[in-house]
């Protein structure tokens, strides 16, 4: 291969862009100490170093960056930083730029927690796809957390009070300590194999946040990630987000929170089933009304306005009918009130009730209903029906 | 329907109302509608009100399974 001749310039620009195409360098974490700190007055940028015992690398956080932080850095401060790695073609320097950064006093735990988060998202374990609804009517639902304490006590107090249909299912574990994670682990396992299980709550009360620690254990959050049913994630921290918070379906900032969550309020559904009640009346009402303005008009064509008339013509084989029908018309109606006012008594008010004690009946010509005068002639038998039953009738 | 669990009866409630409104059944299937839905209304109704919440361990759960 003939050596290629290239310019400075060039050089440093064809580093740079292997540097710039190397997907572990777009985004990488860097602990170390700062040295030779530096913040340019014009630009409000800041330079600086991060250096170990053996290396240094140098590193550039621009204004808007700096502006973001918590801190001011300052040298021989241990920080973690986070940024890209990119060649500064002026100089030739290869260089951290800085994104953001933390003060490292919680050291290690921090590093692991960050890299460990960087790891799984990469993986697309906290993807918001991947996240499901919580169920709308959940019965079984196993709450995983400390068996003594206010947590649980409280997340049963809201279940109970919102939705006593739900099945809880206490899921005694070790919420901190040494062997939290894995006991955790284990009783997710156990729940998993649960049957028409709906829903699982994870969670705790507050503490230092040095015993959320269990909580960013990466079997642990794998394990909540990998959950059969959707997963409730109450750490009980507003500010400390853990990574079984990003794993679960769903992040409840407090256990009491997440019971809220859980479960529908009993008092909307009480709502719900009283405007049900209430829309089934108008829509019966509809109805009636539409067949009764029907039957108005067959009357008022004078087919059926005269009873009397048909009865005394016909006194022998109708008079027992005519009788016959007004029982059954009286029956029916009365009948029918009774079963539906001793369902509930917020049924009295409702208006299909007030049509039905106007006495309805429906007339119908070979199964279907009779919706015009002219579909009736002279001589044309029919029938009437009612709830109970049908009678016949003939036009006269 | 009596052994209708309380989510079942729930959706079955909500598809009559919804049904009934459209009006688009006869007047016999509509007073079906009706009574059924009423009927589902209440008994869920009362579901609600006399549900005492029923906490189980683990085990328990796990050995009835």
């Amino acid at each position: 291969m003939n050596p290629i001749i290239m310019s400075v310039s060039q050089l440093n620009r064809y580093v740079k862009s292997l540097l710039e195409g190397d997907s572990h360098l777009a985004n990488v974490y860097v602990s170390g100490e700062i040295s030779n700190f530096k913040l340019h007055s014009l630009s409000g940028h800041a330079y600086f170093s991060l250096k170990d015992n053996d290396s240094l690398i140098n590193c550039v956080c621009f204004r808007a960056n700096l502006d973001r932080l918590r801190f001011t850095p300052s040298d021989g401060m241990t920080v973690l930083c986070q940024g890209r790695i990119s060649l500064y073609e002026k100089s030739g320097n290869y260089q951290l730029y800085v994104v953001s950064m933390r003060p490292e006093g919680i050291g290690e735990l921090a590093l692991s927690y960050e890299q460990l988060k960087a790891k799984l998202e990469g993986e697309g374990l906290f993807d918001p796809a991947r996240k499901r609804p919580l169920p709308s009517l959940p019965r079984k639902i196993a709450v995983v957390t400390a068996r003594d304490g206010a947590a649980v006590r409280d997340i049963f107090n809201i279940l109970e009070r919102r939705y006593p249909l739900c099945e809880p299912i206490l899921c005694p574990a070790l919420v901190q300590g040494a062997d939290a994670a894995s006991d955790m682990t284990a009783v997710l396992k156990r729940v998993y194999r649960l049957p028409d299980l709906n829903l699982i709550i994870l969670g705790r009360g507050g503490g230092a946040s040095e015993d959320l620690g269990a909580f960013n254990d990466e079997t642990l959050v794998r394990t909540v990630a990998a959950s059969p049913v959707p997963i409730i994630s109450a750490v009980g921290h507003e500010t400390d987000v853990t990574l079984c918070d990003f794993a679960a379906d769903f992040r409840a900032p407090t256990p009491s929170a997440a019971a809220e969550c859980a479960v529908p309020d009993q008092n909307d559904l009480k709502s719900f089933l009283r405007e049900s009640y209430r829309r089934l009346g108008r829509g019966l009402d509809r109805k009636y009304t539409d067949a009764a303005l029907r039957f108005d008009a067959v009357t008022r064509s004078g087919i059926l306005s005269n009873w009397d008339r048909v009865v005394s013509k016909n006194a022998e084989k109708l008079s027992g009918l005519h009788d016959g029908l007004r029982r059954a018309f009286e029956n029916n109606s009365i009948s029918f009130t009774n079963r539906l006012s001793s369902r509930s008594a917020e049924l009295d008010a409702l208006s299909p009730l007030k049509t039905l004690a106007r006495g309805f009946a429906v007339a119908e010509k070979d199964g279907k209903i009779v919706r015009s005068v002219n579909e009736l002639s002279a001589e044309e038998t029919f029938s009437l029906r009612f709830a109970d039953g049908q009678i016949n009738g003939k036009v006269i | 329907m009596e052994n209708m669990t309380f989510e079942a009866a729930l959706e079955r409630l909500d598809v009559i109302v919804k049904k009934l409104e459209a009006g688009e059944c006869t007047l016999e299937e509509s007073f079906a509608l009706f009574e059924e839905g009423t009927a589902l209304s209440k008994s869920c109704y009362s579901m609600l009100e006399t549900a005492k919440m029923k906490i189980r361990t683990l085990e328990e759960e796990e050995q009835q399974s």
